[in-house]
């Protein structure tokens, strides 16, 4: 009996097995399973040894041990070093069936099963208490924004009727956590970029004579700003702000184009900076040089200035504090990282071991970490800014962008 | 079969699953729950008692993954916790004397058999289940893990306690009466 050949016959019961066995195939939902499995047995193996009263015992002692250090910890630090950019709470991502919750070593992890269908860019309120997200039930449905209290699982859809034929994109809430504001393409029309209240009240369209896209709030949460154009003068892309409200419309910048194929990626990926001064955006370079570009324009007078110069720059995203402008650089011979630059153009750095997708990433609220996807979209990356290398966890089927919630 | 969990990514998944983490033991259901089904399929020779088997097989999977100390031997064992599922719901339903003959009937489509098709082959696959059936449960344990699912005789012996030698021995033996059975050879 040869371990490494096998004899003519061996080689036809081999085949005939394969075929017999073929019987079997019956396709499965792996996540259900697995979360069917999980649920039933919600205790992994670590906890199953300790059966003995005397060890639960003295576990609980420990446990309890530990809390009241950490408290007595916590209750220090909020004495002695208040820590204005929040603290680190539960990744949001979305996996096979739902949307998943885990803490950033990948531990914790929650599945809310979102009933079929396919859901995209969760999306934390400032606060961290609520999540919006995209839905789409099925390939031939309609987008809709929803808004989702992980503690009951109670969901609002803010987004009404609205037929949204677009593909899925970044969420923004306002400081004030009670409004959204997202883009979108109703049926076969221009782009428009709508408001909403999380509780499914006051929708409405902002400048729709603009076609905007690409929002970004203010952080005082009073003005949006959007990439837009008029029918009046389709070769020029503007950077707009508008109230709220819809009023006080004004053009920041604009770039005048001559090559149709360069407009549509001018002025896009907005990120309004902590301080409300300048907004962030991604740019293709001077034609015919090409390359993506991370900007910076000033709001008040409009001044623009490039942070990097013809890679394949995109997603550009403010540090908490404001200190910082991450973004995606690649692909770029085949690698593609997390890049990080001053806001004056300076200290490039590219992060170690970094290779994310080109999605949307997110800052942690401590501002100490970026959360993003493996290029494979089966992993969430937990990267820190300090050059250490990322941690992992599995993330099967991720889409769209993570984000972190922020705790007070 | 190989890839569908990268070998390198493996330990990782592993070790998260064996901690609780659902989405890690989602990955490794999807890359293994096909083989688990079709070698419990082949040991008891019905669609029915493999599906129960694999079904009861994953609790198992769960509980006692983190007994499992080379995450390169995942496959392996996974497909021997089915088979010893597949052997022992024989066991049981042969202690009950309850015994289920198969008839082909206008549903069987629907629950997965087959159907229709070249009836020589159908032949075929007819004598190779009634080949199998006079083997011992243990030997199409064998015989599946080693001409399904491609197990040398060292990843076998360690995945169902037996050596080596012992696995090539109880192979032998089953191609033995197969080959009879058969008439090939």
């Amino acid at each position: 009996m040869d371990d490494q050949q096998l004899t003519p016959f061996e080689q036809r019961l081999s085949a005939r097995l394969t075929t017999y066995a073929e019987q079997a195939d019956v396709s499965v939902d792996a996540a259900m399973v697995a979360h069917s499995v999980a649920t039933a047995w919600p205790r992994p193996a670590r906890l199953w040894s300790l059966q003995r009263p005397r060890l639960i015992l003295q576990f609980a002692m420990v446990v309890v041990l530990l809390m009241a250090l950490v408290v007595a910890a916590l209750l220090v630090g909020a004495i002695n070093r208040p820590n204005p950019l929040g603290r680190n709470g539960l990744i949001a991502f979305t996996t096979n069936g739902g949307i998943a919750f885990a803490y950033p070593d990948g531990s914790g992890l929650r599945i809310l099963p979102t009933g079929g269908g396919e859901a995209f860019f969760p999306t934390w309120s400032p606060d961290g208490t609520t999540l919006a997200y995209w839905s789409k039930p099925s390939n031939l449905a309609p987008l809709s924004l929803v808004v989702l209290d992980p503690k009951t699982n109670a969901t609002t859809v803010v987004s009404g009727s609205l037929n949204i034929q677009s593909d899925p994109a970044l969420i923004l809430w306002a400081s004030d956590g009670r409004h959204l504001v997202f883009p979108a393409i109703i049926g076969q029309g221009d782009p428009e970029v709508y408001v909403a209240a999380a509780d499914g009240s006051d929708l409405r369209s902002l400048a729709p004579q603009l076609q905007p896209s690409d929002p970004a709030w203010s952080p005082d949460g009073t003005q949006i700003a959007f990439r837009g154009r008029s029918h009046a003068d389709l070769d020029s892309v503007g950077l707009y702000v508008v109230g709220v409200e819809g009023v006080s419309l004004r053009l920041v910048t604009v770039a005048q184009h001559t090559n149709p194929q360069t407009q549509p990626w001018t002025y896009v990926q907005l990120n309004w900076s902590p301080d409300g001064e300048e907004i962030a955006y991604a740019s293709i370079g001077p034609f015919p040089v090409g390359g993506y570009v991370i900007g910076v324009a000033d709001v008040a007078s409009g001044a623009t200035h490039d942070l990097t110069a013809g890679d394949y720059d995109g997603q550009p995203l403010w540090s908490p504090d404001g200190r910082w402008v991450a973004f995606l650089r690649g692909p770029v011979n085949g690698a593609q990282g997390v890049g990080l630059i001053r806001p004056d153009g300076s200290d490039l750095r590219i992060l170690a071991g970094a290779q994310t997708s080109m999605n949307t990433i997110s800052w942690s609220p401590d501002g100490t970490s970026i959360a993003a996807y493996s290029p494979d979209h089966t992993q969430v990356e937990v990267i820190p800014i300090d050059g250490s290398l990322p941690l992992t966890f599995p993330a099967p089927g991720a889409n769209s962008a993570p984000s972190w919630q922020r705790l007070p | 079969m190989g890839g569908l969990i990268d070998q390198e990514i493996l330990a990782g998944v592993v070790e998260s699953a064996s901690t609780g983490d659902e989405v890690a033991f989602a990955r490794i259901v999807a890359a293994h729950h096909a083989d688990m089904t079709r070698v419990s399929f082949v040991v008891c020779g019905d669609l029915d008692m493999a599906h129960e088997a694999v079904q009861a097989a994953w609790p198992i999977a769960w509980r006692k993954l983190r007994s499992l100390q080379d995450p390169s031997r995942l496959r392996p064992w996974l497909i021997a916790v089915a088979a010893n599922e597949a052997r022992q719901l024989i066991r049981r339903r042969t202690r009950r004397s309850i015994f289920e003959i198969h008839v082909e009937d206008g549903e069987d489509a629907q629950r997965g058999y087959r159907t229709g098709g070249d009836p020589a082959e159908h032949a075929a696959e007819v004598d190779l289940a009634a080949a199998l059936q006079r083997l011992a449960p243990e030997e199409r344990v064998v015989v599946a893990m080693r001409y399904l699912i491609g197990l040398n005789s060292s990843e076998i012996g360690q995945a169902i306690g037996m050596s080596p030698p012992g696995v090539r021995a109880r192979l032998a033996r089953s191609l033995d009466r197969l080959r009879e059975d058969l008439g090939d050879g």
